[in-house]
């Protein structure tokens, strides 16, 4: 079984020699001038603890000391070395644009620990509602579903305010926003030379907006900004 | 950078934050090379994994207008009755 | 040749990336709700059957509650936009009601009463 942490070019020089999963040395599989990190095993089984989670990610940030990286997610295994072959081969040059993309940046994540809820006033007590009619009760949702609709694009609003400045200084980014948990939570594609800006430009929203409770984290290898390289809906566990 | 005191409970909440932050990306982001991801997990997280496939589904289907077609057949059985 | 690097030395980095947060109060939050991610915590080992069965009804409720929402949203856009009649409308909102309280009493014999039936998919969000 092969365990893959990464998927990196090989450049002239190899990496440092790196422990890997259950200890096992780390080697760089080479196909079309691109690297695929692995380690190999004998039928292990790799569950998500956080020592073994450290230590995949101890990998990832090993390798992108001196090279672009896309990081794998964890548990990625293949049968053979055949089967990633194929793989690569058939998706180099979305990989190579993909390795492009991500060189000489790190991943910024930031949050906004609050929920949606604590930010719009609770709604107003509904109305004592006649039990039978069928026609109050729909009024009734319609009115929720409006005021829903209302908060959403407040909600819209906010993250937009802070989405827009930290974009400016990125190369790439994503926002997901969460109606009923955190209200947003973002990644960001930013370039090494630019982290400081971007960390003083987080400092001073976080400060500008108390209540919204930014939680900033990084550096991380760009988890966010690396392609699905094959069809998703075979994903079984 | 050593500590030769105890951990803050600061520190030590920083830690949890990243090794969740941590988790988040590592189990659910990065580059998805295969279909088979080899975790092992407890049962109620098996379906987890499943259900990202019906999580697209379901998405595919608000944007399809499915529940409107779903809400037609809910009036046609109501006039049955 | 340079010397392996230990894990030590990235130490630092693995462990601590917090660049800006909150107060310790909103941290527990966030601790809490993505704790089902943290394979070391109690919470997330459930092997009791009696739990397992609990979980896969909480499961179907949550999709059959999925289901009944989306279907209320469609037929209350409906009613705004005028496409409804005044008896459609009428017969609509008696079935949602009944259905309302239909699902708390399944809520009920499952022992899921006043549980919020959003599955938390975790960081894909929530699935309502």
């Amino acid at each position: 079984m092969i365990y893959v942490y990464a998927v990196t070019e090989p450049l002239t020089r190899p990496p440092p020699p790196l422990a890997g999963m259950y200890d096992q040395p780390t080697e760089l599989l080479l196909i079309n001038d691109i690297g695929i990190a692995i380690s190999r095993h004998l039928g292990c089984i790799f569950t998500p603890t956080a020592d073994h989670v450290y230590r995949h990610e101890h990998v990832v940030e090993a390798l992108m000391k001196d090279r672009a990286v896309l990081p794998a997610r964890f548990g990625t295994t293949f049968r053979e070395e055949h089967d990633i072959q194929h793989l690569i081969s058939v998706k180099t040059e979305v990989i190579r644009a993909a390795l492009e993309s991500v060189r000489g940046c790190v991943e910024l994540g930031v949050r906004v620990l609050v929920s949606s809820a604590q930010v719009h006033d609770p709604p107003e007590p509904a109305p004592a509602m006649n039990q039978n009619s069928g026609r109050a009760w729909m009024l009734a949702r319609l009115d929720r579903e409006r005021q829903t609709e209302r908060d959403r694009l407040v909600d819209q609003a906010l993250a937009t305010s802070l989405h827009e400045p930290l974009t400016a200084l990125a190369r790439d980014a994503c926002l997901r926003l969460h109606p009923d948990r955190f209200l947003m939570t973002a990644a960001y594609l930013v370039p090494r030379d630019r982290t400081d800006d971007f960390a003083t430009e987080v400092q001073s929203l976080a400060s500008k907006h108390p209540q919204l409770r930014l939680l900033c984290t990084g550096p991380w290898p760009p988890y966010n900004f690396a392609p699905t390289l094959c069809d998703a809906t075979n994903t079984h566990a | 950078m050593t500590h030769t005191s105890l951990p803050s409970s600061e520190d030590e909440l920083h830690r949890e934050v990243t090794l969740l932050e941590l988790l988040d990306r590592v189990l659910d982001k990065g580059v998805v090379l295969t279909g088979d991801i080899t975790i092992s997990v407890a049962d109620v997280d098996l379906v987890y994994v499943g259900l990202r496939v019906l999580l697209s589904s379901v998405e595919a289907a608000q944007r399809m207008d499915a529940p409107r077609q779903l809400m037609e057949n809910l009036g046609c059985s109501i006039s049955a009755h | 040749m340079p010397d392996p690097p230990r894990l030590d030395n990235v130490a630092n980095d693995l462990f601590g990336k917090v660049i800006a947060a909150p107060n310790g109060a909103s941290l527990d939050d966030f601790l809490r709700a993505l704790d089902h991610l943290n394979p070391g915590l109690p919470s997330r080992v459930n092997a009791d059957p009696h739990n397992v069965e609990k979980g896969l009804a909480k499961l179907v409720l949550t999709l059959v509650d999925l289901l009944r929402q989306l279907m209320e949203r469609q037929a209350v856009r409906r009613m705004e936009a005028g496409t409804l009649t005044d008896e459609e409308v009428e017969r609509l909102g008696q079935t949602f009601m009944r259905l309302e309280q239909r699902m708390e009493e399944l809520k009920r014999s499952f022992g899921l009463e006043g549980e919020d039936l959003n599955l938390d998919l975790g960081p894909l969000g929530k699935l309502l």
